[in-house]
């Protein structure tokens, strides 16, 4: 029996995101494998591959996952037939052209963050590997004003600079501009230089105008507010379908079981079929159902687009029969 | 130093994977090819070529489009023969039949073929060229949010560059 998906990273080349992309695998019970161009194999030598003839020519349906121009919102997008192929592309190329010349569809994660507008590779395909397989029933997207509804965000006791960093750029990707870190693990202030420089890189810190506030030693929620931990290991409703915005919600996302809930806060489950996942997958997946839950800003959907000056060239028709075109491969299909 | 800076870099094309039935007819490699033969005159100022999925709605099938300042887009076409519900204006049927097409029109519709590389050629000089000399007059007037012309004089000096191109491409190549 075909498992009902696989993910492929297409040429990915830091071994430590390979080694992640297998945890985003495993959290949704998937198989990953690798089409290698870039010496992976040689790094992590049990790593699973595939060739290019059997990736592009094998009989399941192709996913990719790209912010290519014309892409498809992930939250949109419905669930791929069992077997498919969900294709995560190089850190920084991106899917390469043949497959997505082959894809059936390509999705892409709305980002609405300013200066950051990518996420890690293993986030992306944890957040995809989410929506196309496992969110069904989800909550309804609030249209209007969604920025008054924002939540605010406490990364609690992370125990990884790099996974703290890569939180701290995906908070950024999906439009917070300030998150609260409990650093009680000692992993993003006062920390030595190069745990400092690598936990920096992690967060694209060069670009990423994202506030990082300490909560101090004894945090507590602001008064009137609503806590929701999320958590894979709790008992409560599955994240996507419980509230995450409106006013004086704190979203906190405890790496671990070493953090301390208030007595009275909720608790949001992220149900994965697998085991759970490394600390930016999990902060990828509840800030990108934050997201989702927030919706567009209604006044600028509303708005036409912005547009310049253009010229544009086409075929005149002078007479357009009530008709539509139809396709031979179209008609194959009927 | 700015200018000299970017009438030298190589103009990004990116590509939109086509739909299917629908193809790119002239791909990355050709337009880069054109741009070369053309030389920085024509890529001067140019911020990028973008080759992109037809548009949801349009009086007719789409060849091309410049976004002020200076971003080209090429369409998707569909893999020929086209058969086309309608009739053609005279203005696209004498496009088309110019660019080495042929054309048909019926009852039912126009079919369109392209023999040989017609279709490419098309793209690169009624599509490209054509929108290139949209820009060029609107560079060289300084104008990135008002027409240089009225819109009749423009599109005529744009064909005309276009043509011109075509030409010096078939005989100095």
């Amino acid at each position: 029996m075909s498992p009902r998906a696989r993910l492929v990273g297409d040429g990915v080349e830091n071994p430590a995101n390979a080694q992640a992309l297998t945890e985003a695998a495993q959290m949704f019970a998937v198989p990953c494998t690798f089409r290698d161009s870039r010496g992976l194999t040689e790094q992590l030598p049990g790593l699973s591959t595939v060739d290019t003839t059997t990736l592009l020519g094998g009989p399941g349906q192709l996913i990719a996952v790209d912010n290519t121009p014309g892409a498809e919102s992930v939250y949109r997008a419905g669930p791929p037939h069992a077997g498919a192929s969900i294709v995560v592309g190089n850190e920084r190329r991106g899917i390469r052209p043949d497959v997505l010349r082959r894809a059936t569809k390509t999705v892409q994660i709305p980002m609405p963050g300013r200066s950051v507008n990518t996420l890690n590779v293993a986030t992306a395909a944890a957040v995809a590997l989410y929506y196309l397989l496992d969110a069904n029933g989800r909550r309804q997207a609030r249209a209007p004003r969604p920025e008054s509804h924002r939540p605010a965000i406490l990364l609690a006791a992370p125990r990884d600079h790099v996974e703290a960093g890569s939180s701290l750029r995906s908070a950024a990707a999906f439009g917070w501009q300030t998150v609260t870190v409990d650093d009680r693990e000692k992993v993003w202030f006062g920390t030595p230089r190069p745990v400092r420089n690598e936990a920096r890189a992690a967060a694209r810190s060069h670009r990423n105008p994202l506030r990082v506030v300490p909560a101090g030693d004894a945090w507590s929620p602001p008064h009137g507010s609503r806590v929701v931990v999320c958590a894979p290991d709790v008992d409560g409703p599955a994240l996507h379908r419980t509230e995450l915005t409106g006013a004086g919600t704190v979203l906190v996302i405890p790496d671990g079981d070493g953090w301390e809930p208030p007595s009275d806060a909720e608790f949001a489950r992220v149900a994965v079929p697998g085991e759970p996942g490394r600390y930016r997958l999990l902060t990828g997946i509840v800030l990108a159902e934050a997201a989702r839950q927030l919706g567009t800003r209604t006044s600028t959907a509303l708005r036409p687009p912005r547009r310049g000056l253009s010229y544009g060239s086409m075929l005149g028709q002078t007479a357009l029969p009530d008709t539509d075109l139809v396709q031979p491969w179209e008609l194959t299909q009927y | 130093m700015r200018a000299s800076r970017r009438a030298g870099a190589p103009v990004p094309v990116r590509v939109s994977p086509p739909r299917r039935g629908f193809a790119h007819p002239a791909d990355p490699a050709d337009i880069v090819e054109a741009l070369t033969f053309f030389g920085p005159t024509a890529a001067y100022g140019l911020r990028g070529i973008e080759l992109r999925q037809q548009p949801a709605a349009g009086a007719g099938p789409a060849v091309a489009a410049l976004r002020v300042p200076g971003l080209v887009l090429l369409f998707e076409q569909p893999v020929p023969p086209w058969d086309l519900p309608g009739r053609l204006t005279e203005v696209a049927t004498t496009r088309l039949l110019r660019a080495g097409a042929q054309v048909a029109t019926g009852q039912a519709g126009t079919k369109v073929d392209w023999p040989g590389n017609t279709l490419r050629d098309f793209m690169l000089f009624d599509g490209l060229m054509h929108e290139i000399g949209h820009h060029m007059i609107q560079h060289a007037a300084r104008k990135h949010r008002t027409r240089a012309m009225r819109t009749a004089d423009h599109e005529r000096r744009a064909d005309a560059y276009a043509v011109r191109a075509r030409h010096a491409w078939a005989t100095q190549r």
